[in-house]
């Protein structure tokens, strides 16, 4: 275990020194103010694109719940595609470049390095989509004063379970080849099989994809969180489960 | 309502936004400067990368395009 | 003795490419071991199957005395390993990754600052990233040395250093002489011949030939005596005389057998007589790349 320790200590003084730290800080923090201001612009914009009486009825309205819409929406595009490609090539990279060799040659256990990835990945993911939401929250709240959006935290907390996941996925991806596209490709792949899943209603609750896009129906408070604790367990378990195989294919692997 | 009024309105937005975008493309430029080596492309592709694509080109520099001195 | 290193009968192909086929190896405690062969030979496998990165297909390695085992590998405890082409985290500094090494094999810290200094680099906050070759390749032999291994192997450590770093990179390892057993795989064999005492000459995936540097010379190699001549006529005459096939050069090769002093004293003698007098006159030692193209042939 100290040596996973060891290995994390690496992994967030190089995430810090690559920028990429910096990224995600960026990146996450721009799409909170992104998100209550796309929720105040979109109707202004429709309204001075010359709408109709009539079609003015259709415009949304510019109220809190259109603002965490705008939040998860971007949380689970831009923001997800950022954290996938930051972490992507995690293990591939090292492989490619073979900095795995010396460390390993020197006892360094290759679970170590799956762990501190892992680790470090989750502990981003969580960060970023806080700060983003702390930040959304501020602007949610001043601008958008309203109780259209009771259950915050529901959907939030959906959200960030889902980042166990998505960490795991990228790591045991980008532990599969040399090929910088692998973690992503592997991701991508997941993403489009629970998507798959989720045509079918009555995989939903179990379905952890739901974590991912169902935060505005938890929010609004049309479905409690417990209503999808199967897809919060069935989630931890998968997590661990790949973060298992991840250890395994890179103990198997030619350095 | 006048367009500079609409803007004022939105300035709590765009001011940190802007410091945000402006910050990360700084990072970049200096990076790009001191840093000349990368993985692919020259020292102007990814200035013009990093300054007119904002938010991207740093991603996208600081992801794929550092590399090391050989 | 318990050898520092002892290789029986290593098997390993990739494919259908057989890269070792019985390999027997046996390294002494305190040699400096020259393991040389053409590219290709199969040098950096059996480097990496020392070290456990790779399964052999047959065959026992040992590194004191203790298996080596693919996977987890305890006897890398003792080894210290300068890759052909080191990697490192670009984005830490030379003290910074020494310092996640030194906790990787519970060394102690304080080695680092001496050992950086050892190896010729300096203890700043400079990341690797910006580190040339010859740098990297001192943090390479920084990192082997660190935690005091009993057996150092360098996998072609100076074939992408220029002249000069060549040169500190031999004196570095010659200082070592005596402290710790040294594994050099090279096919630059002027690097072997300064610095080693033992070779052994890898071909066709089996060992041809290994035993001490001098041993090996006057098995294969012949000294000889050069001499040069003003014209060719000259050399012709003395072609003649001295019983050596003509060249179309003004250079005459004479090998021997036995003491220098003797055989000298007679292609002098036989020069004398024929008045024919050489511009230069000079002892040709065996080179280890005669010993190299014998055995390989």
């Amino acid at each position: 275990m100290s040596m996973s320790w060891l290995f994390f200590k690496k992994e967030c003084l190089t995430f810090w020194r690559s920028r990429r730290a910096l990224i995600m800080l960026v990146v996450f923090a721009a799409l909170g103010i992104l998100s209550p201001l796309m929720a105040k612009l979109t109707p202004e914009i429709l309204k001075l694109s010359g709408a109709t009486a009539a079609l003015s009825a259709l415009i949304p309205k510019a109220d809190s719940a259109a603002s965490w819409t705008q939040y998860y929406k971007n949380m689970s595009q831009i923001g997800l595609l950022v954290f996938a490609i930051v972490f992507g090539t995690s293990v591939s990279g090292e492989l490619k470049d073979g900095t795995l060799i010396n460390l390993v040659t020197k006892g360094l256990p290759r679970r170590a390095v799956i762990l501190g990835k892992v680790a470090l990945a989750i502990l981003t993911w969580l960060g970023s989509v806080t700060l983003a939401f702390l930040i959304s929250w501020a602007y949610t709240a001043y601008y958008f004063p309203d109780h259209k959006s009771p259950h915050l935290l529901a959907g939030l907390v959906a959200l960030l379970v889902f980042g166990l996941l998505l960490s795991a996925v990228l790591i045991f991806g980008s532990s599969l080849g040399q090929n910088s596209a692998a973690g992503l490709l592997t991701g991508v792949g997941a993403y489009a099989g629970l998507a798959i899943l989720n045509l079918f209603k009555s995989c939903q609750r179990f379905n952890p994809l739901s974590l991912l896009t169902d935060n505005m129906t938890l929010t609004t408070g049309g479905e409690t969180l417990s209503h999808y604790t199967p897809a919060i367990v069935i989630t931890i378990v998968a997590t661990a489960l790949l973060t298992w195989a991840a250890v395994r294919v890179l103990e198997e692997k030619r350095l | 309502m006048h367009n500079s009024e609409l803007f004022m309105e939105y300035l709590p937005f765009f001011i940190p936004l802007i410091i945000l975008e402006v910050a990360l493309m700084l990072t970049a430029v200096v990076h790009v400067l001191r840093h000349p080596h990368y993985r692919f492309g020259n020292k102007a592709l990814w200035l013009a990368i990093v300054i007119l694509f904002q938010l991207v080109g740093p991603v996208v520099y600081f992801v794929f395009g550092r590399g090391e001195k050989a | 003795m318990t050898a520092a290193l002892d290789l029986r009968g290593v098997t390993k192909q990739f494919g259908d490419h057989h890269v070792l086929r019985g390999l027997d190896l046996t390294v002494e405690p305190g040699q400096i071991f020259g393991f040389i062969g053409e590219n290709g030979a199969g040098k950096t496998t059996t480097m990496r199957l020392i070290l456990g990165l790779e399964r052999p297909d047959a065959g026992t390695l040992q590194v004191f005395g203790q298996p080596v085992t693919f996977g987890r590998t305890p006897t890398n405890k003792l080894i210290g390993y300068l890759p052909d082409v080191p990697a490192f985290y670009g984005d830490l500094s030379a003290r910074e990754y020494l310092r996640l090494c030194a906790a990787i094999t519970s060394g102690d810290p304080a080695d680092i600052a001496p050992l950086l200094h050892e190896v010729g680099l300096a203890d700043d906050r400079r990341h690797i990233a910006g580190f040339s070759r010859g740098m990297k390749q001192r943090l390479g032999i920084a990192q082997a040395l660190l935690g005091k291994p009993q057996l150092l192997i360098c996998d072609e450590p100076t074939s992408a250093l220029d002249p000069a770093g060549r040169n500190d990179f031999l004196a570095l390892l010659s200082g070592l002489r005596g402290s710790l057993t040294i594994v050099l795989s090279t096919h630059i064999l002027t690097d072997v011949e300064r610095i080693c005492d033992h070779v052994g000459i890898l071909h066709d995936g089996v060992l041809q030939e290994q035993g001490p540097l001098a041993d090996l010379k006057n098995k294969y190699a012949q000294a000889a005596i050069a001499l040069t001549f003003a014209t060719e006529a000259e050399t012709a005459t003395a072609a003649k005389i001295l019983n050596v096939p003509a060249t179309n050069t003004t250079t005459l090769t004479l090998p021997y057998t036995g003491e220098y002093a003797p055989a000298a004293t007679q292609v002098m003698a036989a020069l004398a007589q024929s008045g024919v007098a050489p511009l230069t006159f000079a002892r040709v030692d065996p080179t280890l790349d005669q010993v190299f193209m014998e055995v390989i042939r």
